[in-house]
């Protein structure tokens, strides 16, 4: 007989226990997001999508065509080609297939002069798979427009 | 449990390692053999070095600009961090019965069956690990790589039987005795084994003519979809 | 009056069913309600990680061993790779690094086991238990957000210690979600532990003796439920495990609700390290200097374990001196214990299949690799 009252007793101890969390939560404020309408915010260091941020003073990228980030990314997804020689060494081709990309963050962390960042975005879902080959304008219209901090900040 | 005295490669204690080659002399201990590749290596080096310096000397004498010194190289030779012993086949299925059922030994625990594919030879690997004394060592075996045969042991450990499957269907090691030895990852009409060096990997004929069959099968009476207008 | 002909049923569970936590197809032969004999089927998410991995160097690794094997461990399997490297490279780890890796890899095992438990709930029929599992694991994502910027698939451990170091204020929001985990802990034992629903479906049911564990290669969580008192923690002691005190959770019941309370026991051991980590935690650099991202190993070979949430993850590695390794062997938990699972289930009823299978804890991916 006492075993079945200590069994009863959990049993109704457990009850409780959820209930009792649902009734605190009535009382306290929403916590939920209206996700289209509003954004979560994210980490500084958030792996999201990759952007070349352009300089100001030049209005160019930063990008020195080294070619570490092809060499480094796993899954090969950065496609990168240069025309001239010496100062005159231009890009002609910086493809990156996010459809490819595993958002490791090697290329960013090879990057000798942090041309290649992650920017704070999270929406990168289309119905077309040919969206998602960003070329050197997107890249471009992707950073963000104030001027990124250099250096190690984070 | 206490802890191994090597925790990253294991530890297996060197009076049993002597035990089990005074038991079975035609079993070799590979971090022994490298060990004494590596003093050869470094006898062979201080030879190079002593020529040097007597090179140096007689230049000294003869008042020419000393030689330059030979080139410092790293020694090719395999380091292994944990204790390895290379059975031959023959011997085989006797060493590891007597590794599982010896007291001081009690390699009770299995931890996986593996090959490994060196492009001229072939290894069959076995991880062996006593639950009793936390001693452990890595069992290699030579096989023939064309036709790479090698008696089971899932009657020793039953967890031999799912592992030898897996090397099955990624090596091709065919296991003598086993109960029931069938690909287990890949489908059954695979064909070649995926973890050999020289599989071809990049739309192999047959996966592509596969694919057609199976996509008009698929579609039945309608042309496979890549022939549709 | 004839008897009835009764015969041998063959039944398909999966490969697409919620319940089978991934794509894992079970023949089941039934007499009548009975389980005479289960086959798994794995292999559909077989990616051949092992291949991959022969093609890439080590740092490229560390981004393939997050995602091709176990995803729910990333962290630990990033150990895994990094730590059969380090051996045979001897890469010196700073000690800052070290004690960051620990905190990183046990709070993994927090939400690891968390979302075990949440699934688990619902495999019985909790559904409150799945929703309160992902309130707490949302704040360890959150952790792990803030300081590697991944939230399932990292990519942080290094050759020679961490990418980044800890962002500022990151060990006070540590501390502090510990001491709130330790509270909710106590909460799912009084929602959980007497529950007679919860003891009815567990207790008893999917019994795998000692003997059975150790000839089945069993590990982790289910061997420890079985009475054996082995943790890769323990007994091959890595990063700061050696450094700080905890206990290994053994039960000898070997059912599903042993193997159920382990895993409770295990997030109190857990939560207890990262606490002492953080109290003990040095300043200083977290990656060593002049460790090259495309570290060149030297010829050799070993096999080296770290303790996954499922249990005892092994990677044997063979280098012939290059940038790539020659043969990476990865022993993966889940896939032994899956084998185990062909044991547990003989003689239950059909509907203790979801009840054991949801004790073992596999991530299919992990079993295919």
């Amino acid at each position: 007989m006492p075993g079945l009252l200590q069994r009863t007793a959990e049993a109704v101890q457990g009850l409780v226990t959820g209930l009792g969390v649902t009734f605190q939560n009535l009382t306290r404020p929403k916590v939920t997001l209206l996700y289209p309408l509003e954004k979560s915010n994210v980490s500084p260091r958030w792996h999201g999508l990759l952007a070349l941020p352009v300089d100001t003073e030049t209005g160019n990228d930063r990008c020195i065509i080294c070619f570490q980030c092809e060499r480094i990314c796993p899954s090969r997804c950065i496609h990168i080609e240069a025309t001239g020689k010496g100062k005159e060494r231009v890009l002609t081709r910086f493809d990156i297939e996010m459809d490819k990309c595993q958002y490791c963050g090697l290329c960013v962390e090879v990057c000798p002069t942090e041309a290649i960042v992650f920017i704070p975005h999270y929406e990168a879902s289309t119905y077309n798979r040919a969206n998602l080959l960003y070329t050197l304008e997107d890249l471009h219209r992707a950073a963000p427009k104030e001027p990124v901090a250099r250096g190690i900040l984070r | 449990m206490t802890p191994s005295r090597n925790p990253a490669g294991g530890f297996f204690p060197p009076e049993l390692a002597a035990r089990l080659r005074e038991r079975f002399p035609q079993v070799r201990d590979a971090a022994e053999a490298a060990r004494e590749a590596l003093e050869a290596f470094e006898r062979e080096q201080e030879e190079r070095q002593r020529r040097y310096q007597e090179e140096v000397e007689r230049a000294k004498a003869e008042g020419k600009p000393a030689p330059r010194p030979p080139r410092k190289e790293e020694p090719a030779v395999p380091r292994y961090r944990t204790p390895t012993f290379e059975v031959p086949r023959e011997v085989f299925r006797e060493v590891m019965e007597f590794l599982r059922d010896d007291p001081a030994f009690r390699m009770d625990y299995l931890s996986f069956v593996s090959a490994i594919d060196w492009k001229d030879r072939m290894e069959c690997t076995y991880h062996l690990w006593s639950t009793v004394h936390n001693h452990e060592l890595l069992v290699k075996v030579p096989v023939d790589r064309d036709n790479p045969r090698i008696p089971t042991v899932s009657d020793l450990w039953r967890t031999a039987e799912w592992h030898e499957r897996e090397t099955y269907d990624l090596f091709g090691v065919v296991y003598e005795g086993h109960p029931d030895l069938r690909r287990i990852l890949l489908t059954e009409d695979w064909k070649g084994h995926p973890l050999r060096k020289d599989y071809v990997y990049e739309d192999p004929d047959w996966l592509v003519e596969l694919a057609r069959v199976r996509q008009s099968e698929i579609s039945g009476v309608q042309p496979p979809l890549g022939e549709r207008g | 009056m004839r008897s009835l002909r009764t015969e041998e049923l063959i039944l398909n569970m999966g490969p697409q069913h919620p319940s089978t936590h991934g794509v894992l197809r079970l023949l089941v032969t039934l007499d009548g309600e009975n389980i005479v004999e289960v086959q798994p089927d794995i292999g559909y998410l077989h990616s051949s990680v092992e291949k991959m991995m022969e093609h890439r160097n080590y740092t490229q690794n560390i981004a393939l061993a997050d995602r091709g094997m176990d995803y729910l461990a990333a962290l630990v399997n990033e150990m895994a790779i990094l730590r059969a490297a380090e051996t045979l490279a001897d890469v010196p780890v700073p000690e800052r690094a070290r004690y960051i890796r620990t905190i990183f890899m046990e709070l993994q095992r927090l939400a690891s086991h968390l979302l075990w438990l949440g699934t688990y709930g619902i495999d019985l029929g909790a559904f409150t238990a799945f929703l309160w599992c992902m309130r707490e694991r949302e704040l360890i994502m959150d952790l792990f957000e803030a300081t590697t910027g991944g939230r399932l698939h990292h990519v942080y451990f290094r050759l020679g210690g961490v990418n980044e170091d800890l962002p500022p204020g990151w060990t006070d929001r540590c501390r502090e979600f510990c001491h709130y985990f330790l509270n909710r802990l106590d909460e799912y034992h009084r929602l959980l532990t007497g529950n007679p629903i919860w003891q009815a479906r567990t207790q008893g049911v999917g019994v795998l003796t000692r003997e059975q564990a150790i000839a089945f290669g069993a590990c982790g969580p289910v061997a420890r439920a079985s009475g054996l008192q082995w943790d890769v923690r323990k007994s091959h002691p890595y990063e700061g495990y050696d450094r700080v005190d905890f206990r290994i959770p053994v039960y000898t019941e070997g059912d599903c609700y042993a193997r159920y309370l382990v895993r409770m026991d295990e997030m109190r051991e857990s939560t207890r390290i990262i606490l002492q980590c953080l109290d003990q935690m040095p300043d200083g650099e977290v990656r060593a200097p002049r460790v090259p991202l495309n570290l060149k190993v030297p010829p050799g070979e070993v096999y080296t374990r770290v303790e996954s949430p499922r249990g005892d993850l092994g990677v044997h590695l063979v280098s012939t001196g290059g940038e790539t390794p020659w043969r990476v062997k990865i022993r993966a938990p889940s896939f032994v214990n899956l084998h185990a699972l062909t044991e547990m289930m003989k003689g239950w009823k059909v509907a203790d299949i979801i009840a054991i299978l949801g004790s073992i804890d596999i991530v299919l991916a992990d079993v295919d690799r």
